[in-house]
């Protein structure tokens, strides 16, 4: 639709931008002071380098909370594939 | 009028250095007696007598290094803003933590500093005897190999009736220590 040849049936951007919020979230960038990564990134980020459950044991319980109020909100972000939402939800069991 | 938060210390090495908000119990802790003992400790022991610039304690080095801490943690979390994940971006009480561990890395250095470990202790000073008389003992496992001025900072950190210990208890659910 986006690369439609005729500019009348063409998407308009803001459609486009509607659209790609809707089916793709997972994989937009933010532009937001404090949440600038896409939320496959975030997920990636966390799978290769968050610590152990014995150390995450160790987190203060708030850390802890906000952590798994994150990964419950990057989880539902849409255009995961399977494999990417079994990541977040691992992520998840590590943090409980 | 609400008072700023805002402590400052003049510097000779970094001028002007502030403290604001959570970094303000660096200046609490440096109140506590076992901080002010540093100040009567040469940082670099005997130099002083040849190097008459050398006259700065281990208490103001320790601030210095507290200081850098915080600066260091603000910096690290800043220049990582636009390619790491929040989570692993030094969060404020982090960077306190991360300044008070600063603070105090120094805090069981005798007279003399290394000079003391040294020429008058020696390397192979009496590890059982002195975790036995600073009561650590039960930790040796963990102090073994440790220096002679680690073990006293451990245990004047441990030290329960200490002004130190009792504000670290104090501010202890807000610290992270992770």
């Amino acid at each position: 639709m986006a690369l439609e040849k005729d500019p009348d049936k063409r998407i308009s951007v803001v459609e486009l931008l509607r659209r790609s919020q809707k089916e793709l979230s997972a994989f937009l960038r933010h532009t937001s002071k404090f949440d600038l990564l896409s939320p496959i990134e975030e997920i990636e980020q966390l799978v290769n380098h968050l610590p152990e459950k014995k150390i995450l044991e160790l987190m203060p319980r708030t850390e802890k909370q906000g952590l798994k109020d994150r990964l419950n909100k990057l989880k539902v972000a849409t255009g995961f594939s399977k494999e990417q939402a079994q990541m977040a939800e691992q992520l998840l069991k590590r943090v409980v | 009028m609400p008072r700023s938060n805002i402590h400052r210390i003049q510097d000779s090495v970094y001028g002007l250095m502030e403290f604001r908000d959570m970094e303000t119990v660096v200046i609490e802790i440096l109140r506590t007696p076992e901080l002010q003992r540093l100040r009567r400790i040469h940082q670099m022991g005997l130099a002083y007598f040849v190097f008459p610039g050398a006259e700065h304690s281990r208490w103001i080095h320790s601030l210095g290094a507290s200081y850098l801490a915080i600066r260091f943690g603000k910096r690290l979390g800043e220049s990582t803003r636009e390619f790491l994940t929040d989570f692993f971006r030094p969060k404020e009480s982090v960077i306190r933590d991360f300044a008070v561990a600063s603070l105090c890395h120094d805090l069981g250095h005798g007279p003399l500093s290394h000079t003391w470990e040294r020429e008058i202790l020696g390397k192979s000073f009496n590890f059982k005897k002195w975790t036995e008389s600073l009561g650590v003992s039960d930790e040796k496992d963990f102090l073994k190999g440790a220096k002679w001025h680690e073990i006293v900072t451990y245990s004047l950190l441990k030290w329960e009736e200490g002004h130190l210990n009792k504000l670290l208890e104090q501010h202890e659910s807000g610290f992270s220590f992770i």
